[in-house]
């Protein structure tokens, strides 16, 4: 009679403090990975958190395979579950996670093939495990859970006076997920590395490479259709193509109506140079790229315009250590002469040159201030 | 254990000389200390400046509610243009076949020159200007993440995107890019995007807007919890071209999908009114577009706070911070109840109801855009 009696009272005591916190609570924990079991509750989360166990569980999945891994967290995960009882309003989520888990189980052994053998940079697996992650619902005490057979997110709710078998189904969705997210973890190393190489890239392009103006960018655009096949070859392909242009800068681009300046060594006893403007009419070049920046080569027909005399035809080559003109023989005080012009990238120079000046102008102040010190 | 918040500015975080912007003046000082306000409010942990290129966590990154802002930008991609441009007229001739009267306007007018430009050369700059843009988003975005993975391995992140104006489309084409990436797809890329003054369907095919990966709540979308989408009653910008703006489910895009979306409430419209500033911070007409106001309505904060603790909040929470009565110490623009201004809230209204028919063509939205913004600016001049 007393002993019921107390237990009576335990139970309810248990009640009362389960319903002095907010299932508000519980729900925010679960969705930001802050595991914990209820005030006065003997449930034991860390057996099966993947924070307390990573290591045996990364231990498990390289020794005897990741479906062996997975198998040990929905053991624990079951073994607690038994622990913290039935919550018939649970009864929906776990059903739906215990589906997940078995449909992910079987996509798993087809990925990763027969345990022992595995390689994590090897394993291709490339199966949906994002609803294993509980999200943030449209009501409190609530949170969005795992999907049923019909693919619709369940709800998992916190009940005020009965939340443990809600935290531990949280908690075994949310170390799967992180089981998952660990073995596609070089995937996602090698995508983040992927990009910060296309950014390499681009400053590089945009620093060294030979720059584009704004009709060049425009004709590269592919807003004017077949006409790209005919103004811009090199960019052509890619505009037909209904799938997304590539980042990466290019490797093959053309040259149009590109204007430039540059000096011709005048080859007689003076010695002097002439400065000439250049316009390349249409030319193709091929960029190359590495860690220390980008290599040019290419070809152009261009003219040449001096400050006396015709202008002149001829072509221009694209090197990594600069650009030089060959253009046809003319008349005048300076005829008779082989045309070998040397050209600067104007267009580029002109943003290149101001960030140059701007640097040496707060390099100067810099040292005017150390030195008044 | 960091949830992050990836910010993606909007048209005019750049310069007009195309110069960085000085030490303590670059674009994401007034949103950020508008979730600051937020994360007060609502007694969340203090949120953390993480710069991309940041090498090393800050401190209580592990920390389950620890909250790291992420700025994203992309507005180099513009400047390096803005910085070569000797000759404004002439250096924007030629792109997207505008016309001399467009080129003149945007050359001659410091706000179009910083702001529309911007808008302009993303769109019609595929070659290079768009890749260097989106490049640059998911370089951040997935740096970041790789941070917050190494600094904290094998614990809960969640990652929020949270896009203004322009950013929306420059996210929308660099998500694109990585629904191409299966590992970042299956995970779940993002719970939760808050698209304000989203611009994408004026600038990008429909079927990039309205695709089934952006889809929230769906299985395979890289949304997995939430998609909500803000406009302000004044903005006219996210109504640049009426017949395309964002609305999913009454496009034939998708229909049924974005509507089961909505309907189970994982795509939610948040209509945004007022015009306030975070603390210390005078807001202006102009704000009414801006990143820091959007933050700050009440839809908006609201959704953001529940988003970064982890759960709805309850109406006695509610009442605990105070809300939606502690906004009101947020500085106010004072004009807005002025003759003068409820003008401007009219000639927004009709600018919003234009019918307008035909698709997006250059001039058409070009001159929208800068319609929309001398709207604006004509609403500062008279505040």
């Amino acid at each position: 009679m007393l002993k019921a009696l107390a237990t009576s009272i335990l139970a309810l005591l248990l009640c009362v403090h389960f319903a002095a916190a907010q299932p508000g609570e519980w729900a925010g924990q679960c969705v930001t990975g802050a595991h914990a079991a209820p005030p006065g509750s003997a449930l034991e989360l860390d057996p099966l958190l993947w924070t307390a166990n990573r290591a045996d569980y990364r231990r498990l999945a390289l020794t005897a395979g990741p479906v062996a891994a997975l198998d040990s967290i929905v053991a624990r995960g079951e073994r607690l579950l038994g622990e913290a009882g039935v919550d018939p309003a649970a009864t929906g989520p776990r059903e739906a996670l215990h589906w997940r888990l078995l449909e992910l189980h079987e996509q798993l052994i087809a990925a990763s093939g027969t345990p022992p053998s595995f390689d994590r940079a090897a394993l291709r697996f490339s199966s949906w495990f994002g609803d294993l992650q509980p999200q943030v619902h449209a009501s409190p005490g609530v949170v969005l859970f795992a999907e049923t057979m019909d693919e619709s997110r369940t709800d998992l709710r916190f009940p005020a006076d009965n939340p443990e078998a809600a935290i531990v189904l949280c908690a075994l969705s949310q170390t799967s997920h992180q089981f998952f997210s660990w073995l596609v973890g070089d995937q996602l190393k090698a995508i983040a590395a992927e990009y910060a190489e296309v950014v390499r890239d681009w400053d590089a392009y945009v620093r060294q490479g030979y720059s584009m103006t704004g009709i060049e960018r425009f004709v590269h655009s592919c807003h004017l259709g077949t006409l790209t096949w005919i103004l811009a070859p090199t960019a052509a392909r890619g505009c037909n193509s209904d799938a997304l242009r590539p980042l990466a800068p290019p490797r093959l681009r053309t040259v149009l109506l590109h204007p430039s300046a540059g000096i011709a060594p005048v080859f007689d006893s003076t010695g002097t140079f002439r400065s000439v403007a250049a316009v390349e009419w249409f030319g193709i070049l091929h960029h190359s790229y590495d860690e220390s920046g980008v290599r040019t080569w290419g070809a152009s027909l261009a003219t040449t315009y001096y400050e006396q005399g015709r202008p002149r035809f001829g072509g221009m080559f694209h090197t990594p250590w600069g650009r030089v003109g060959l253009f046809e023989r003319s008349e005048g005080p300076y005829g008779g002469k082989l045309h070998l012009v040397f050209t600067f990238d104007v267009w580029g120079l002109v943003s290149g040159a101001r960030d140059t000046i701007r640097r040496s102008l707060e390099e100067a102040v810099e040292a005017r201030v150390l030195e008044s010190r | 254990m960091p949830t992050i918040a990836y910010l993606v500015h909007g048209m005019g975080a750049g310069t007009s000389s195309g110069d960085p912007r000085a030490e303590g003046e670059e674009w994401y000082r007034t949103p950020l200390k508008a979730v600051e306000w937020v994360a007060s409010t609502f007694s969340l942990s203090e949120p953390q400046l993480v710069l991309p290129g940041t090498t090393t966590a800050p401190p209580g990154a592990t920390e389950p509610d620890a909250i790291w802002v992420v700025p994203i930008s992309y507005h180099e991609a513009f400047d390096e243009f803005r910085r070569g441009a000797q000759d404004r007229a002439s250096a924007v001739q030629g792109i997207g076949s505008i016309t001399d009267f467009h080129a003149t306007k945007l050359a001659s007018q410091e706000f179009l020159w910083v702001n529309c430009l911007d808008v302009l050369l993303w769109w019609a700059d595929r070659a290079q200007a768009q890749k260097i843009a989106t490049a640059r988003v998911l370089e951040g975005i997935t740096e970041i993440d790789e941070l917050a993975r190494s600094a904290a391995p094998g614990a809960v992140t969640r990652r929020i995107l949270i896009t203004h104006s322009l950013g929306n489309a420059a996210a929308t084409y660099a998500l694109s890019h990585l629904v191409g990436d299966p590992a970042w797809v299956n995970r779940g890329a993002f719970s939760h995007w808050f698209a304000l003054a989203n611009v994408a369907p004026f600038l990008l095919p429909l079927d990039q807007v309205y695709r089934q990966s952006f889809i929230p709540g769906k299985r395979g979308s890289l949304i997995t919890a939430g998609l909500l989408h803000a406009e302000h009653e004044l903005d006219p910008f996210p109504h640049l071209l009426p017949p395309r703006r964002f609305r999913p489910g009454s496009i034939a895009m998708n229909e049924a999908a974005w509507n089961g979306a909505a309907s189970r409430h994982f795509y939610r419209f948040l209509d945004t009114r007022g015009i306030v500033a975070p603390p210390e911070k005078r807001p202006s007409p102009l704000d009414v577009h801006g990143f820091a106001n959007y933050l700050l309505s009440e839809p908006v904060a609201r959704g953001l706070a529940e988003v970064l603790r982890g759960g709805a909040l309850s109406d006695e929470e509610l009442d605990e911070c105070g809300w939606p009565a502690c906004r009101e110490d947020l500085p106010a623009l004072r004009c807005a109840g002025d003759a003068d201004f409820v003008r401007v809230r009219e000639a927004v209204r009709d600018y919003r109801d234009s019918d307008l028919d035909g698709g997006p063509a250059t001039r058409v939205w070009l001159e929208r855009l800068m319609t929309a913004a001398e709207l604006l600016m004509a609403a500062e001049e008279r505040c």
